[in-house]
């Protein structure tokens, strides 16, 4: 990043290359919508060429990108939250594809799983998706999302507890 | 006397049971809030060993345990879905875009180009070289020539504006395509081709919203007769109760008579919202 920042625009390749799937699949289980999903994350690296030169090289680059991958996510939401429930559909997101019996089984335990994820106020959706789906460390959310590790590590705990009662109520 | 001894054998064994079961509780609470990391394996040999100790005795706390495998590994089963090309090729588009525009200003230093990628910045950019066409006009040119040359310079960034409105109405995102509209209302002539581009937007969009913003943007330029056209002939085809509430106000204002008659229609349809006959009933009262 700290070549992209000096003008090497070519660097950012490889970064899209590590993040973009992640970032989609961020997004598409936050929003539900794939086209949605590829615009945002098209949003994000187009933030990052455009604040580049804010980059500081101090700060860990995964931090960074989803830090703006947050605010992106945060101002669509703020967007549309009055009109998207009216309006749009949310998608279906099945499974990978497998034998038919185990695969049906398989899409019908992700489904209830998505399901409650969905179910979940979408500042804990936030903290499941960055610590589970993600992968990211305690010390690592608490710098994307400003507040202290111990804060961070209650408010996992409460997004995990409350998915868990949803996830067994569904299931 | 032998009571009494009775009583006091009770009560000891009593408060024997009480600090048992409060021993537990207490365990439970400082265990709870370190099963996620149990699960997780991330927790040190001496943490571990208490709360396996822990879980042989305690029924609820070992539940909680299942549920959290059972859950994580679900979760971990979730894999990622691969975005289809279009991210890709899009990405690319863009790099090279960038990659152009910083060739074309590398002599500039910082602070650079964060405004040129907003729209506004791009229309900001319009008027830049307005003002820079002026310049070398007057140093280079008699008057009736820099005239000359600030009109076509001016007709440039009209021709820009015009642009930023076409491209933004084919936006797939629907705000995207309200802002388009309403860059529209702060233009004073606009151009024939996005007057057209915002009728069509009016009449056929998917989404109400859009619709009811392009409606409003081309409200007004009513004294146009394409719009003030447009506007009549959009009666007919709207069906939604709130667009036809402000359609049948802006048409009422103008006092365009043409009106009557689809209006006419409107109230003996019997689909139509209440609300929206009564103020068609109005409206027409009005205007005839």
């Amino acid at each position: 990043m700290i070549a992209v920042k000096e003008g090497d625009l070519d660097a950012l390749s490889p970064l899209f290359e590590k993040y973009h799937v992640k970032l989609y699949n961020f997004f598409l289980r936050l929003t539900s919508q794939r086209e949605t999903s590829r615009d945002l994350t098209q949003n994000v690296f187009s933030r990052i060429l455009k604040y580049r030169t804010s980059y500081n090289e101090k700060h860990q680059f995964k931090a960074w990108i989803y830090q703006l991958a947050r605010n992106v996510h945060i101002d669509h939401y703020n967007k549309n939250r009055y009109w998207a429930s009216e309006y749009d559909d949310t998608e279906n997101i099945p499974g990978n594809e497998r034998d038919a019996q185990e695969e049906m089984e398989d899409t019908e335990r992700k489904e209830i799983l998505m399901e409650a994820i969905g179910q979940l106020p979408v500042d804990q959706k936030e903290v499941i998706e960055l610590s589970r789906f993600q992968g990211l460390k305690y010390e690592e959310i608490s710098k994307i999302t400003g507040s202290s590790v111990p804060a961070v590590k209650v408010k996992v705990h409460r997004a995990i507890k409350r998915l868990k009662e949803i996830y067994f109520q569904i299931a | 006397m032998e009571n009494s001894a009775v009583i006091t054998f009770t009560t000891e064994a009593q408060r024997h049971k009480d600090t048992k079961k409060n021993d537990k509780m207490k365990n439970c609470k400082e265990i709870q809030p370190i099963l996620i990391d149990f699960v997780d394996k991330t927790l040190n040999e001496e943490n571990t060993e208490k709360v396996r100790l822990h879980l042989e005795s305690c029924k609820s706390c070992s539940d909680e345990v299942d549920g959290l495998v059972v859950l994580f590994d679900e979760m971990n089963k979730v894999e990622n879905e691969q975005p289809d090309e279009s991210l890709k090729q899009n990405f690319a588009d863009m790099l090279e875009a960038e990659k152009q525009k910083q060739s074309t200003s590398s002599n500039r230093k910082s602070g650079r180009k964060i405004w040129l990628q907003s729209p506004l910045g791009q229309v900001a950019a319009g008027f830049t070289i307005l003002i820079a066409g002026m310049m070398l006009g007057l140093l280079f040119r008699s008057t009736s020539d820099s005239n000359l040359e600030v009109t076509a310079l001016k007709s440039e960034v009209n021709n820009i504006k015009d642009m930023l409105i076409l491209t933004k109405l084919d936006q797939p995102i629907a705000s995207e395509r309200i802002i388009a509209a309403s860059y529209l209302e702060e233009m004073t002539a606009p151009d024939h081709q996005v007057l057209e581009a915002l009728i069509s937007t009016m009449n056929t969009d998917e989404n109400a919203n859009v619709r009811i913003a392009a409606m409003n943007a081309l409200a007004k330029f009513k004294n146009q007769p394409l719009v003030r056209d447009a506007l009549v002939e959009t009666l007919s085809v709207q069906t939604d109760p709130i667009i036809q509430i402000s359609l049948i106000n802006i048409l009422v204002g103008m006092q365009e008579t043409r009106a009557v008659d689809e209006m006419r229609k409107i109230i003996d349809d019997n689909s139509t919202n209440e609300s929206v006959k009564k103020l068609a009933e109005k409206g027409i009262l009005t205007l005839i």
